[in-house]
């Protein structure tokens, strides 16, 4: 998650080779490489604002992104790669639209997902402390032992 | 009709047979028969035999347990003889115990309150002297003294026919004896203190009551007790019975032998039966040695020793006064002069201890106490007033009964084992070491803690026919162990307290119990496990007398064992007790209630099973306690799960679109 306290600073080595890769896209496709930075970019502001180690919830908005930006980056390849389709793909708003909807929908599951299942844990663990305890006072009843400390 | 009870005793629609065979018609009163007590005419359902009677023991008189013990139903000649005893319905209704005894041959001698006319000496050797004395001899025998000797106890059928000794068993040794008819040192007592005596002494009853058919009238008559005693004591027995009185040469000569001041200077009966020789013997006896100048104490002056240990046994606070100030030395040493009696006397007074009020008042008995002792040797030992030989501690406990002050006394006398303080003043009449001995087994018994011990239990144990004077078992003649539980179930129709077993039956079972239950009488001093210590001693009582059931005591009991099942851990298994323990009282059946109480298998397969259910709610405690203790983890394990699944469905998106996209 973002803003995280403890997140520690990300490697050098890596982010070098991050800008080489995109330097390399610019100059060889550059219609591509703007298509998808405009696809990405939410992907791109979680990358920056994300401070924790393992990044998970970068991974999953970029993976949802990738998902939904593979389509009209495919297509754009198909048909040239050139700045006129990248301008005609970029002007139909649903395309942009539904790549950072997915990445918004996958930051909100990214948030969700721990919530439910802690929910789901909480009422497991609560469920066998209740049997326990039920389990206990019939010991008590039956043998005389003396009730839990409160 | 007959039946048979529970216990096992012979019953007819009057009560219960003595001995099996014999039935007290106590609306048939014989007056003067039973030496003392009354005496009833008895029906014998066995034998059918004519001639028997039943004499009756006062409640806190016991008869005598060793003497009838040892006479058994053998009869001794020319003695009315004990056949059987037991208890059975007295005057009234009222429970009380009869001794069975052959009837004598005729009337008595002489009633109790009125004399009779002289007899002849002829009549009084041949009817009186010799039968007497042969009887005497054998009792003596059979290691038995009879101490019941005087007119109105000598029965005969006609006029010159020889006389019978009447009953002497029904009460306790001498004890309805009057001063008259006893030496000093027993007229002295208190009646039931009299003890089992000596052949001299029933020779010494003999001798006055020869003195007595001789005159025809009680000699010292009009005097009290005390002034008949005081009078042998100054004067000698001889001079102070026959003073004055004429008697015939042959027949004095041999009274002055059987009244003797020492019990050793009497003739035995084997020569009593030979008046020649009995006259012809000649004991030289050194008269008493008598003061130039009397010592003046308030019950009179004082001329010679015996009469001085007398005294002040009778007064122990004016004796003790004069001992420890010396006057008593002087006395001894300038008028009496016998310088050797107050040496001894002197190391009495300096064994003398005690520091605290207490101490000093015990310091004081025992000082007299030693002193009666050296002063006068033949005299009983004495203890705050009160005079009783060893051996009749017994029946002066049963007749202290309640007397709360005779008790403390008797007490303390124990505690101080005055008993043997007593004994080693006088070696020269008997070996000091047994009685030591007996002091200290006493007072251990008396200072046996719990409801078993003190007092009470001396008094059951050294008197086997006394009755246990429970509340419980009033109007009840509960001798032996075995009547107890039949008297107890009757009472248990109307319980007057919450527990059957009281002190007085603790103290009356301790004494009366062939096995040590001592273990189980202390725990009836303990609230809570008292009712379980009574069932426990009960159902070996009805194991012991095989008594089938006793739904009463049972019913009495059930209430306070109800908390004795909380032993038991487990609930379902107390539930299924408590229906047992119903059913077991319900049946009377004690040893099976104390079964269902105290099985052992059981219990420890509850304990074992109590011990695993512990063991699990240690372990559900341990549980909860992680699972309250795991919150942070959980929370923890829940965003990692969340996020990959997050991640792996982003991922299957990818891959479909992907696979989509390439596809197209």
């Amino acid at each position: 998650m973002a803003g995280r306290a403890n997140a520690a600073p990300r490697g050098g080595g890596r982010m070098w080779l991050l800008g080489m890769g995109c330097g390399l896209l610019l100059v060889m496709a550059a219609p591509v490489a703007i298509l998808a930075g405009v696809l990405l970019l939410p992907a791109g502001i979680a990358w920056q604002m994300e401070r924790a180690q393992a990044a998970t919830m970068t991974r999953i908005v970029t993976t949802a992104g990738l998902a939904m930006a593979i389509g009209p980056i495919v297509h754009l390849w198909s048909n040239g790669a050139g700045w006129a389709m990248t301008v005609e793909i970029l002007s139909d708003i649903r395309t942009p639209a539904a790549c950072w909807a997915a990445q918004g929908g996958a930051w909100l599951a990214s948030e969700l997902a721990p919530l439910l299942v802690g929910l789901a844990l909480n009422l497991l663990a609560a469920t066998r402390a209740a049997r326990l305890r039920s389990l206990r006072k019939r010991l008590e009843a039956d043998w005389g032992l003396p009730p839990a400390a409160s | 009709m007959q039946t048979q009870n529970e216990s096992g005793h012979t019953e007819t629609p009057n009560g219960p047979l003595i001995g099996g065979a014999f039935a007290v018609l106590a609306d048939r009163p014989l007056l003067g028969l039973g030496g003392g007590c009354p005496a009833f005419a008895v029906l014998d359902h066995r034998g059918g035999r004519n001639g028997l009677i039943a004499v009756q023991s006062r409640l806190e008189a016991p008869p005598r347990a060793a003497v009838l013990s040892a006479l058994g139903n053998i009869p001794v000649e020319g003695v009315v003889s004990p056949l059987a005893h037991g208890p059975a319905p007295g005057p009234g209704g009222v429970p009380a115990w009869f001794v069975i005894c052959s009837a004598p041959p005729g009337p008595p001698v002489w009633g109790e309150a009125a004399a009779g006319p002289a007899w002849r000496e002829a009549e009084l050797l041949n009817c009186l002297l010799r039968p007497a004395a042969a009887a005497l001899e054998r009792l003596h025998a059979r290691h038995v003294t009879h101490r019941n000797i005087r007119p109105a106890n000598l029965f005969r059928a006609t006029s010159g026919a020889p006389v019978t000794l009447g009953c002497g068993w029904a009460a306790p040794p001498a004890s309805l004896q009057p001063a008259l008819f006893e030496p000093p040192y027993t007229a002295t007592c208190l009646p039931n203190g009299r003890g089992e005596g000596s052949l001299a002494d029933d020779v010494y009853a003999l001798g006055v009551t020869l003195l007595c058919l001789a005159i025809g009238r009680l000699p010292m008559e009009g005097l009290d007790d005390d002034a008949i005693v005081r009078r042998k004591l100054e004067v000698g027995s001889f001079a102070a019975l026959v003073g004055e009185e004429r008697l015939p040469s042959g027949i004095a000569d041999i009274i002055r032998g059987m009244l003797a001041e020492d019990p050793d200077h009497r003739p035995p009966p084997v020569l009593l039966a030979d008046p020649a020789a009995a006259r012809a013997r000649r004991v030289a006896a050194r008269p008493a040695q008598r003061a130039q100048v009397a010592l003046d104490m308030d019950a009179g002056p004082v001329w010679n020793a015996r009469v001085l240990a007398h005294s002040i046994a009778t007064n122990p606070e004016q004796g003790a006064r004069l001992l420890r100030s010396g006057v008593v030395d002087r006395w001894l040493r300038r008028s009496l002069g016998d310088s050797a009696l107050a040496a001894r006397l002197d190391e009495a007074r300096r064994q003398r201890g005690g520091d605290t009020a207490a101490e000093e008042a015990r310091a004081d008995a025992l000082l007299v106490t030693r002193a009666a002792a050296a002063l006068d040797p033949l005299a009983p030992l004495c203890w705050q007033g009160m005079r009783l030989w060893p051996d009749a501690l017994g029946p002066v406990l049963a007749g202290a009964g309640n007397d709360e002050v005779r008790c403390h006394s008797l007490q303390e006398m124990i505690d101080a084992e005055a008993l043997a303080a007593w004994a080693a003043m006088r070696p020269e009449r008997g070996d000091p070491l047994p009685l030591r001995g007996e002091a200290h087994q006493l007072r251990a018994l008396m200072r046996a803690k719990g409801p078993g011990g003190g007092l009470r239990r001396l008094r059951y144990a050294l008197n086997p026919l006394l009755r246990c004077t429970s509340p419980s078992l009033e109007g009840r003649m509960v001798v032996r162990l075995a009547d107890l539980l039949t008297s107890l179930e009757a009472a248990a129709a109307n319980p007057s307290q919450p527990l059957p077993i009281d002190a007085e039956i603790a103290a009356f079972m301790a004494a009366r119990h062939e096995q040590r239950i001592d273990g189980d009488l202390a725990l009836l001093a303990t609230g809570d496990r008292a009712a379980l210590a009574q069932l426990r001693l009960l159902a070996a009582l009805q194991q012991r007398d095989r008594i089938v059931a006793l739904p009463g005591i049972a019913a009495w009991l059930k209430p306070q064992l109800i908390p004795a099942l909380a032993v038991w851990h487990s609930r379902q298994r107390r539930t299924v007790m408590q229906g047992a323990l119903e059913d077991a009282g319900k049946a009377g059946n004690l040893p099976g209630m104390l079964a269902v109480i105290e099985d052992p298998t059981q219990r420890e397969i509850d304990a074992r099973e109590a011990k695993v259910a512990a063991d699990g709610v240690a372990a559900i405690d341990a549980e909860l306690a992680r699972l309250l203790s795991q919150n942070a983890a959980r929370t923890e394990t829940a965003r990692r799960i969340g996020e990959e699944c997050a991640l792996a469905s982003a991922l299957c998106c990818l891959a479909v679109a992907t696979m989509a996209a390439v596809l197209s």
